[in-house]
């Protein structure tokens, strides 16, 4: 069990940040099942693909309707029983892991 | 009294890779 550190500033910061799928994924919904496929050209890179949980199709889903991190947040607080610290310290981890992998870009106002 | 809508239960969002 390791307790994790949570920067509040950096939760903050993040607030306004608006995360876009990179135009090098496309996604799709296959027997329940939500599946991120990286793309070049027309062609499918069929190597490495990625699933995303209920919930992180549904951020992702917010991320395809340009929302920022903040409306995220105040989404996830509304609809599911979840402290607040939580659940974004969770979305931060999960957003770290998406643009790890190239799978989602910083959209620059 | 009116009752506030229940939550949902939470789940934490994850990604899951595969290589092929």
């Amino acid at each position: 069990m390791t307790n994790k550190k949570i920067d509040m500033n950096k939760l903050s910061d993040a607030s306004e940040k608006i995360w876009r799928p990179s135009a090098h994924v496309v996604m799709r919904r296959i027997a329940g099942e939500t599946i991120l496929v990286p793309v070049s050209g027309n062609l499918a890179n069929m190597q490495r693909l990625f699933t995303l949980n209920e919930m992180g199709a549904l951020v992702w889903a917010m991320m395809e309707g340009g929302n920022t991190v903040g409306d995220i947040k105040e989404a996830i607080a509304g609809e599911f029983e979840v402290e607040q610290i939580r659940s974004e310290s969770d979305l931060m981890e999960f957003i770290d892991q998406l643009a790890g992998s190239g799978l989602i870009q910083e959209q620059i106002a | 009294k009116e009752m506030p809508p229940k939550k949902k239960p939470y789940q934490k969002p994850e990604i899951n890779i595969i290589d092929l």
